[in-house]
């Protein structure tokens, strides 16, 4: 993409200002604001369908390259000059390598390691070298001690073997520059030349010490014990896990700023195994797992910023950036001034950075074939990004070396969130793109409606959903805060409708990084549709301590919430709902007006994508996992093939044969349920639901099913169950 | 063997599993029959004529009577709260309140929740829900009053029954945010005369004759005085029962809050506190759970409930039938109190230890009675008898006693089994008969030899030796620590010690960096985290944590164990996979057949641990023997550095040919788009040989079916050999490993 840029938020308030950083390698570019009102490309059903908004911008505006360096990193100081120096890390290489990779630096004094060992160097020249492998994923100690007259000790302790050791001459030189764990300070755009894997306990002094020094470290001693603390650095990395600076317990530096994001929260090389919450025993906990390819923010100039008239309608808009054949929106959410219409969209945002640059389309798309059934093609950026490590992951990918990605950031750019992106998974719109359809939707109803994002519901809570008459989510909430939960339940508790159009919601514990607010944080844990577990120790949020995983496991199935919650996925294609008996109860019948199907019928068998209104990711009804007694199913969905499968904690323990056929969880249920109050829920269980919405110009049953609930919720106070 | 003995009318439990020479040891026995005839045995090996080996045993000379009277003595499962009111309470009307998360409503079956009742029967509430709804009933049974709405199954509801003096009953079910209420009048009070109240019980969960409630309980008050409706609200609101009520004849047991205990606090001053009864599920969460912590030790207040099931057993609670001191000369070793009447035969099996004091046998062997006890009474060979037929690919049979085993619910579960709810089974206990826990019983997950059976093989291998050895069992561990194995020069474990305390851990580890050997002759071994809690049942805990894909999974904020506060689930995810200590960790598992071990390159750095094995490198050898046979076979292990096998451990030989029918354990399956490679690398058991600074070494082999294969024609064996010249050299050499 020679055209590419991000915004420094995804949604803004009308009134508000808004920059971007564009990196342009074409002389120059027309930016243009434009409203969003569809998704689409050619290479889906759908055209993109979008207005031009007044905006004063400049006509063109100057292009520039801006480049990105990944890899997370520690960096205090300076430090020196002094005449003799020690240094000394515990580290825990996850891809040892033949290339060295820093371990701990002052200024251009480097300890390096690599497959083969360790090594000091200054600059390019190498002092000594320890032929000694360190072992993957095994803790060991390294120290390095220059003295005064340029005698180098290198040190290599792994535990269970014999320890390695070497001296060498090299000249005197003073030792003096920034500190840094990770790095060398070297930034050469793409992939970081940083250390990957786990590091701790870190000590830097201005002497270099004695072998029995090393030895006591070693051990585990802790180094202001041993050395004058006021010529010794040992960085405190256990120190608040949530937040990006660490204090020096020496007085050698003012404490370090940790970049990129690396994990936290990590069980360090004391750790005894007794507890796995880091708050239960923080001291265990002071390791940082650092990785090449970590991004918190590329660090981007901004190439122009502009105030959001105070009058704009909220809505999602982009900025769009042309030079002849190339075009990049960078999309932003204008968020209300004022709350004036009854109706709320909440785009889950959060859900599109957790999927944010995810890379297995291009990196599987082979392996794909077999899952779809057929070869769906995938969009040209993603092959793009595939040559882009520097741009960071999303929630569902590996880094370098394997482990899991617990981190996403909206600071860069996201080839993924843009409304002509092409998702394979569902043969075309998902997520963002997908959303803008049912904001389509709402505009050829003509309804008065405001949008805004994830960010603004974790921040403004209740207080922000409770002026609205009725609260739409879009097609996949899955990643929320307990703060997110608390004020959805808080307002249908208090006389507020939500309309729960999608599948997979509310699903996984999610938290802002409150070291990067511009980042979002989670853990796998060990249970779900996952494409990576946590490592021993690592279950717990860093920006919160919170335990992460499944909100199921926490006691908050969003059954508790939405009536249905995660059952089942496959994407082969999607299908129709069958109208349960209940359905026809007069109390809830007026769901159906005007819908040919009558009970025990197929609606929603149709449509563009999957082909069907239950399909993708799909949420069943279950009081034993909190639907409440008194919720309806209105539909559940038939059909399925068998290879929309279970989800890993729904499959049945035990030797009893599971039973023949579709398992019976595997269904998307429709659900209406009333609150005390005349608060409710409708919840439609499945991703594919507004998909199917636009099918036939809007002309089907799933949009008329939609709208009666919507005009009921919106227009009629008191109990939703009853006649109309 | 379909039909044969069917009907055991004969059959006991000790009092422990082990005891030290010359201590002493209770028997408790059900016979059916009028008297029966106790020996002391000791077990010299395993098998039955269904086995492809007899059964060996030796009569001991012991102080026993000739012949005891028999008499049928029988369990009562079901966990529940009892407390004893205090004498003189002023009684005047009732009020009755409790939480409650019913897991099995059972059609108009009633499960009492609450009750209080005198001692005669002649007076007292019943408060119970079924399907139907819920109802307040006298002590003689007869209905008060009724609601004819249920609590939702898994979710929390709030009842409430109060009795007034001038027979104003009023019964109140909030569920969800809705509330549910029936007011009567001019009903007889249960309690119209004030009297003592001496003798009188009040329980949680059961009435005086059973009645069980499935599920969850939280916050019960008890009043000897109705209140008014407006403190049903408060109470229901979420406020605290002293508050509301005051402590004066009010009982406010304090569930959960020191879930390690079987006795439970009260607030009010009606009782003096209750006893938990048969080891109800404790540290699990209350009505009030803000789900932001899912360790009970950080919010203690929110962890208020206790998980009743109707087939709970502690403590089967028999009489003792046969005391037996064991001689004081008598040697370490596994022994049972062999009991006879006509053909019918039940042998107690005990360990007797070595007395303090005795100098250290130069080998000791550790049998894993946790491992025994988790599946102590395993219910799913009788249960699921066809299903498992396609598991096998074959057909081969029960040992009779589990079907009998399924008629009787009472004698509780393992821990591999789901209560009558479905929820899993976290405690089991060994004051209780264990059918399985014999010397003849028959596996069929192996044709034949498991866990106990198979040990006693492993004795007789080394008695076939002439090895001086002793023999203690994971209790001496947990209680002596590493003080259990001190002086022994070489330490060796049983087919398959999965179950293991953080404690037990500690003491291998210290026996090894001081210098000792272990052989680690088994398969899934230190797998997962375990707890045994104070008290004569000895019952161990766990909890299936993660999402755990086998048996059950515990339920939200359910991971921590009850009896330490710990994290349970598997070691590995404490950071402590067995691979750290013992070289090799849980890999794959299946039941269809066993493979033979390919010798490694690697090896020849370890020459002698094949001396006398006619096996060059990269030839098999164990791939013959009884059972599933083959040396590498049921559960096996992996080296792996990545998980903890030290880096200089020596692989000596990898086990192949494995089916598909062997499969990776859940814990170690890729998560990727990538096509998985077929056969799994990781599906294989590996024999690792590693040294210590110090002296100390560790062999392992990966695999449960090994001590089976040793026994193949008659002990002359590759398997056997190999074993033999590890356990000599690390007997009787200073350099544990490297080529002398």
């Amino acid at each position: 993409m020679r055209l590419v840029g991000y915004a420094d938020r995804l949604s803004v308030r009308a009134g508000d200002p808004i920059a971007f950083h564009i990196s342009c390698a074409l002389d120059g570019y027309r930016p243009e604001i434009v409203r969003l009102r569809r998704g689409g490309s050619p290479q889906h059903d759908t055209a993109l369908v979008e207005e031009t908004v007044a905006s004063g911008l400049p006509d063109r505006l100057p292009g520039r390259v801006q480049p990105t360096t990944s890899g997370s990193f520690v960096e205090a100081g300076p430090v020196g000059p002094t005449d003799a120096v020690g240094l000394a890390l515990w580290f825990l290489p996850t891809l040892p390598g033949t290339d060295a990779r820093p371990l701990l630096a002052v200024g251009d004094l480097v300890l390096e390691v690599s497959a083969a060992g360790i090594g000091l160097r200054r600059g390019t020249t190498t002092l000594a070298t320890l032929d000694a492998p360190p072992t993957e994923r095994r803790w060991a100690f390294a120290a390095a001690t220059v003295d005064a007259t340029g005698e180098v000790r290198l040190v290599l302790h792994r535990p269970g073997l014999d320890g390695a050791t070497t001296t060498a001459q090299a000249p005197p030189s003073a030792t003096a520059g920034t500190l840094r764990i990770g790095s060398d300070g070297t930034v050469t755009g793409g992939l970081g030349a940083t250390f990957n894997g786990k590091v701790a306990r870190p000590v830097v002094s201005a002497t270099a010490w004695p072998a029995t020094t090393t030895g006591a470290l070693a051990a585990g001693a802790d180094p202001l014990t041993l050395l004058d603390p006021a010529t010794t650095s040992a960085l405190d990395l256990a120190s608040d896990p949530g937040g990006t600076r660490v204090p020096d317990r020496g007085g050698l530096t003012a404490g370090a700023v940790i970049h990129h994001l690396p994990t936290r929260g990590v069980p360090g090389p004391f750790w005894s195994g007794a507890e796995t919450d880091f708050r239960c025993a923080p001291n265990e906990f002071d390791a940082l797992h650092l990785h090449d390819d970590d991004l918190a923010d590329a660090g981007w100039a901004p190439d122009l910023t502009w105030d959001v008239p105070a009058d704009l309608p909220s809505g999602v808009y982009a900025l769009k950036l042309s030079a002849d054949e190339d075009v990049d929106r960078i999309p932003f959410v204008v968020t209300p001034a004022r709350h004036e219409a009854p109706v709320l969209v909440v785009l889950p945002t959060w859900t599109y950075l957790a999927y944010a640059n995810w890379r297995t389309y291009a990196e599987y798309e082979a392996e794909r074939l077999v899952i779809y059934g057929e070869a769906r093609g995938i969009d040209e950026r993603d092959r793009w990004l595939a040559a882009h490590p520097e741009l960071g992951r999303s929630l569902y990918d590996v880094h370098t070396d394997g482990s899991g990605v617990c981190h996403t950031s909206r600071l860069r750019p996201i080839v993924n969130l843009r409304p002509d992106y092409f998702t394979p998974t569902t043969r075309g719109f998902r997520h963002y793109a997908q959303d803008l359809q049912l904001l389509d939707w709402l505009d050829r109803r003509g309804e008065h409606y405001a949008v805004v994002t994830d960010d603004e519901v974790e921040r403004e809570g209740a207080d922000l959903l409770s002026r609205y008459d009725v609260v739409l989510t879009g097609s996949h909430p899955e990643y929320c805060s307990a703060g997110m939960l608390d004020a959805y339940l808080a307002y249908t508790h208090n006389g507020g409708r939500l309309m729960y159009l999608g599948g997979n919601g509310f699903y996984q514990v999610t938290a802002r990084h409150p070291g990067h607010p511009d980042a979002l944080e989670i853990r796998r844990g060990h249970a779900g549709v996952a494409t990576w577990v946590s490592d021993p120790g690592e279950e717990h949020l860093a920006a919160t301590g919170e335990r992460g995983g499944l909100w199921r496991m926490r006691g908050r199935a969003p059954n508790v919430l939405a009536g249905v919650g995660f059952t089942a996925q496959g994407f082969d294609s999607g299908y129709g709902y069958r109208r349960t008996a209940a359905s026809a109860d007069p109390a809830v019948a007026w769901v159906f007006e005007g819908v040919p199907a009558g009970v025990g019928e197929v609606f929603g068998a149709e449509g563009p994508g999957l082909g069907g209104a239950a399909g993708d990711e799909l949420d069943r009804a279950d009081v034993t996992l909190g639907t409440p007694a008194d919720a309806v199913v209105l539909a559940s969905s038939v059909g399925h093939s068998e290879k929309i499968a279970l989800v890993p904690e729904e499959v049945d323990h035990g030797y009893a044969a599971p039973p023949p056929g579709v398992h019976p969880k595997v269904r998307a249920d429709v659900v209406l349920l009333g609150r005390p109050g005349g608060g409710a829920v409708f919840s439609v269980g499945s991703i594919a639901w507004s998909t199917a919405m636009t099918h036939n110009g809007g002309e089907n049953a799933v949009s008329r099913i939609t709208a009666n609930v919507l005009d009921r919720f919106r227009d009629e106070p008191g109990p939703v169950i009853g006649e109309q | 063997m379909d039909g044969v003995g069917e009907q055991v009318r004969l059959l006991g439990y000790g009092d422990r599993l082990s005891v030290p020479a010359g201590g002493r040891i209770e028997f408790k026995v059900s016979s059916e029959l009028p008297e029966f005839t106790p020996t002391l045995q000791r077990l010299r090996r395993g098998g039955s004529p269904v086995h492809e080996c007899d059964l060996l045993e030796e009569e001991v000379a012991a102080d026993l009577p000739a012949t005891v009277p028999g008499r049928v003595q029988v369990a009562r499962a079901g966990s529940y709260v009892e407390a004893p009111l205090r004498d003189d309470v002023p009684v005047d009307g009732a009020g009755l309140a409790i939480w409650l998360s019913p897991t099995r409503l059972d059609g108009d079956r009633e499960q009492t929740v609450l009750s209080l009742t005198a001692p005669d029967g002649a007076a007292g509430y019943l408060l119970s829900v079924s399907a139907r709804g819920c109802a307040l009933r006298d002590a003689g049974g007869t209905e008060v009053a009724r609601l004819a709405v249920a609590p939702v199954e898994h979710q929390w509801s709030f009842l409430a029954a109060t009795v007034s003096r001038d027979g104003e009953v009023r019964l109140a079910l909030h569920r969800g945010r809705q509330s549910h209420f029936q007011d009567l009048r001019g009903q007889q009070s249960g309690f119209t005369d004030t009297r003592s109240t001496a003798g009188w019980m009040l329980r949680v969960g059961a009435g005086p004759r059973g009645e069980f409630f499935n599920g969850r309980l939280a916050r019960p008050v008890v009043a000897t005085t109705g209140w008014a409706a407006e403190a049903t609200s408060r109470l229901a609101g979420g406020e605290d029962a002293v508050t509301v009520l005051g402590t004066g004849g009010v009982s406010a047991l304090a569930l959960g809050r020191d879930p390690a205990a079987a006795a439970v606090a009260d607030d009010g001053s009606l009782t003096a506190g209750g006893t938990a009864v048969n080891r109800p599920a404790s540290a699990v969460p209350g009505p009030f759970w803000r789900c932001r912590e899912t360790d009970f030790r950080r919010v203690p207040g929110e962890y208020d409930a206790l998980h009743l099931h109707e087939d709970d057993l502690d403590d089967a609670g028999w009489e003792t039938d046969v005391v037996l001191t064991v001689p004081a000369d008598g040697a370490s070793g596994a022994y049972a109190l062999k009991i006879t009447a006509g053909e019918h035969v039940d042998r107690i099996p005990f360990v007797v230890t070595p007395s303090e004091g005795t100098p250290p046998a130069p080998v000791l062997v550790v049998l894993p009675t946790w491992t025994y006890l988790a599946y102590a009474n395993w219910r799913t060979y009788a249960e699921f008898e066809e299903e498992r037929v396609a598991l096998y690919g074959e057909r081969r049979g029960v040992d009779p006693r589990d079907r009998w085993l399924a008629r009787h619910p009472e004698l509780g579960k393992s821990l591999y089994d789901v209560h009558t709810d479905g929820s899993g089974v976290m405690y089991s206990s060994r004051a209780r008969p264990i059918v399985n826990i014999r010397p003849d019983y028959y596996t069929p997950t192996t044709r034949g030899l498991r866990h106990f059976a198979q040990d006693l093989s492993l004795l007789d291998w080394l008695d076939r030796r002439g090895e001086d050895y002793a023999v203690i069992t994971d209790d001496e561990l947990e209680d002596r620590g590493a003080d259990a194995l001190a002086g022994h020069r070489v330490v060796i474990t049983g087919s398959h010690p999965e179950y293991s305390s953080a404690r037990m851990l500690d003491a291998y580890q210290a026996h090894v960096d001081s210098g000792g050997r272990l052989m680690y002759l088994g398969g899934n071994g230190f797998y997962h985290v375990t707890a045994r809690h104070e008290g004569p049942s000895g019952a161990i805990e766990i909890r299936r944590a993660r999402g755990s894909q086998t048996a059950w999974a515990s339920g939200a904020g359910e991971e921590h164990l009850s009896g330490t506060g710990e994290p349970g689930g598997l070691w590995r995810w404490r950071g402590r996979a067995p691979q750290r200590q013992f070289g090799v960790g849980m890999t794959a598992q299946g039941f269809d057949e066993a493979s033979g071990y390919r010798r490694t390159p690697q090896s020849c750095a370890a020459d002698w641990v094949f001396a006398g094995v006619d096996v060059a490198v990269g030839e098999v050898f164990g791939d013959e023997g009884p059972g599933l046979g083959g040396a590498a076979g049921d559960e096996i292990d992996r080296a792996d550095v990545a998980l903890g096998t030290p880096a200089d451990a020596v692989v000596l030989a990898t086990s192949v040919g494995h089916s598909a029918s062997i499969v990776l354990v859940p814990d170690d399956r890729t998560i990727s788009y990538a096509v998985p490679t077929a056969p799994d690398p990781r599906v294989r058991s590996d024999i690792v040989i590693f040294g210590r600074p110090g002296g100390g070494a560790v062999f392992a082999v990966g695999s449960i079916a090994w001590s089976t294969a040793m026994t193949h024609k008659g002990g002359d064996n590759a398997v056997s050999r190999l074993t033999g010249n590890v356990l000599d050299r690390f007997r009787d050499h200073p350099d544990p490993v490297a080529d002398a």
